[in-house]
């Protein structure tokens, strides 16, 4: 597995903790269809979220979050509406969400605790 | 809180405008949005902005930010803007607090290093005129800064300084600390008041200031520079290449007074905005002295660019000498582009973005060849010009603008009999002396009318309260009936002869006084 992924998967680890500590209930985690993968699937009380984890090791190349582009926050929104009528919960209210994780560097996984930065309901 | 405030100032041309800078952090994706009418070198704010914040090792937010910047219909351009909205972003995530009602004025380099600004004179009036207490400026632009009474000036010379200063220690300490700043350690300048030595003009004699002792003969040429600067007055020197125009134009800031504090202000602003005369660092009190070779632009003379448009010569050279050498090499379109600030005193570009109006109160001084070979005067006999190019070559100067031009005189080479016999002239402390009695006379009088130079009486006064009897005016009467002068050209020698009474210290002109007059004013037209 190369390293990237890696990191990406320890971050969706982190961030599914993150929300299940914060009351969401987690509902599918890379979750993909012909159109493209979403993250993480949950339901905070009754609304329908698709979470987008982002994972940095350090911030040399800016905060997580930023790498996100219009296009690609309007494709989640597409795909959460796919997941809706796929999974029954069409008239579901929903939202897009995004999780940045910052670990410290490879290889350094106890330097200091990795720092989550929940986004809740990003439109733009 | 997710608001903060800071002020910032913004010129449109001469003017400093208070810009109130919002932020506001939107619980969003990371990204920063400018509102306002930003131009495109305030544009490229955003950027300086980003990697000086991150620089100081604090960083702006991790979250949207929007920037406004209020009045939101003024045009706002240039760097000058930076730091006031670095801070308003700080502020707004709660780094820093009490920017609201402090106005910031530094463009910031990529480190987060301080940059000094344009125009820092003006907008810090400003800023005070509108009630602002404390302003932050770029250490270079600390001296000008102070020049405005009533401000509480902070200096520094990294925006790290200025965090500090307004700076929630908790919150910033360690972010500081890694980028291997130390927040007790910090602190900018606190300088107030006017500190800085005033300006005086350097004595005549020296490279930048000549004397007129230097002028060897030139006994007609001398009498018009010394009228020219007692009473403010417009001059044409006539005359063949090296009889000593330019030299004698060169000549005139050493007789003219310095400027008081309100001139002396209006210049140093300019000097300020124009910027290309190194740091302003003291009131300019001598008279500015422009020389725009006859190549010159009309945009660079007048004033240009697009939206808003810049100073041009005729405003660097308010309240000092516009000097034109070789005039009729100058294209006919750029002179009569005197015509307006010659009568008005200003100078109002248009463009899409809006108009703009500087101060031009020059005095205007051309230097002319007599023809395109520049022999025909004297007896003439050298000059190899066709009648037709002499008379196409003093029409260049003809018409309204030689109208406005009080005094025309011709300068002539010195014979060797005159090299001989004159041991130097006068010297400029001297002539300076008589000016600066004449003009405190004039002053003086012209009080009631708020003026201070007979240059700039109107016709209406001439022959109302400055009413000549006609004993003395009889002579200007009856040139006026015969010769056909124009009444600008009546109204014109009258001034002139004002100003040779001041000079002579005599309460008002007698006949002598106004044929003297006549003679400054006319001796080039007849002769040439």
């Amino acid at each position: 597995m190369r390293a990237k992924d890696r990191t990406g998967l320890i971050g969706e680890e982190l961030a599914a903790d993150h929300l299940r500590r914060a009351g969401h209930h987690v509902m599918e985690q890379r979750w993909r269809c012909r159109r493209g993968e979403l993250d993480l699937i949950t339901f905070d009380e009754d609304v329908l979220v698709a979470v987008e984890v982002k994972t940095r090791r350090g911030r040399g190349y800016g905060h997580p979050a930023e790498s996100i582009s219009p296009e690609k926050l309007r494709r989640l929104h597409l795909l959460l509406a796919d997941y809706a009528v796929h999974s029954g919960a069409g008239r579901r209210r929903r939202r897009v969400d995004v999780v940045s994780v910052i670990l410290g560097p490879a290889g350094a996984e106890h330097h200091g605790a990795p720092v989550i930065d929940h986004l809740e309901d990003v439109r733009r | 809180m997710t608001m903060g405030r800071a002020r910032g100032v913004t010129l449109v041309g001469l003017e400093g405008h208070l810009i109130d800078v919002e932020a506001d952090i939107g619980q969003s994706l990371p990204a920063f949005v400018l509102l306002g009418l930003p131009d495109a070198s305030l544009r490229e704010s955003q950027d300086r902005i980003r990697a000086a914040a991150k620089n100081t090792g604090v960083g702006l937010t991790d979250r949207r930010l929007t920037v406004n910047l209020l009045p939101a219909s003024l045009p706002k351009s240039g760097s000058g803007l930076d730091l006031a909205i670095l801070m308003g972003a700080w502020a707004a995530d709660g780094r820093v607090r009490g920017t609201e009602h402090v106005a910031f004025l530094a463009e910031l380099g990529l480190d987060g290093r301080l940059r000094p600004v344009r125009g820092v004179l003006p907008a810090a009036a400003a800023a005070a005129r509108a009630g602002v207490e404390t302003l932050v400026v770029s250490r270079a632009d600390a001296a000008e800064a102070t020049l405005v009474s009533g401000l509480t000036v902070l200096a520094a010379d990294h925006a790290a300084e200025v965090l500090a200063a307004f700076a929630v220690p908790e919150k910033v300490r360690q972010d500081l600390h890694r980028a291997g700043f130390h927040l007790d350690e910090l602190a900018p300048d606190r300088c107030a008041g006017p500190s800085a030595p005033r300006d005086e003009p350097p004595a005549a004699g020296t490279a930048e200031m000549p004397d007129l002792a230097d002028v060897r003969g030139q006994h007609e040429a001398r009498l018009a520079l010394e009228v020219a600067a007692a009473g403010g007055h417009h001059l044409l020197m006539m005359g063949p290449p090296g009889a000593g125009k330019t030299m004698l134009a060169e000549r005139l800031p050493s007789i003219l007074p310095p400027l008081d504090d309100e001139a002396a202000t209006e210049v140093t602003a300019i000097a300020s905005v124009a910027g290309g005369t190194g740091p302003v660092t003291a009131l300019r009190r001598r008279a500015p002295f422009e020389s725009p070779h006859h190549s010159a632009s009309t945009a660079s003379l007048i004033g240009g660019g697009t939206r808003i448009a810049g100073p041009g010569a005729v405003t660097r050279a308010h309240r000092g000498v516009l000097f034109l050498d070789e005039a009729p090499e100058f294209p006919r379109s750029t002179l009569e582009a005197l015509r307006q600030p010659v009568e008005t005193g200003g100078i109002t570009l248009h463009r899409a973005a809006g108009a703009v109006t500087y101060p031009a109160e020059f005095q205007l001084v051309l230097a002319a060849n007599p023809c395109p070979c520049g022999m025909a005067s004297g007896a003439g006999t050298s000059c190899t010009c066709s009648s037709a190019q002499r008379r196409g070559y003093a029409a260049k100067l003809s018409g309204p603008l030689l109208d406005r031009i009080d005094i025309q005189v011709q300068v002539e080479r010195p014979r060797s009999a005159t090299m001989a016999r004159d041991t130097g002239g006068e010297g400029s402390a001297a002539v300076l002396g008589r000016v600066r009695e004449a003009r405190r006379v004039q002053a003086d009088r012209l009080s009631p009318w708020s003026l201070t130079t007979n240059a700039r009486v109107p016709m209406s006064l001439l022959t109302s309260h400055l009413r000549l009897p006609p004993r003395a005016t009889a002579q200007l009467d009856a040139s006026l009936d015969r010769v056909g002068m124009s009444l600008r050209g009546y109204a014109r020698t009258l001034r002139l002869a004002w100003t040779l009474a001041d000079l002579a210290g005599s309460d008002r002109p007698d006949g002598d006084t106004v044929d003297a007059a006549m003679q400054l004013r006319q001796t080039a037209e007849d002769r040439s």
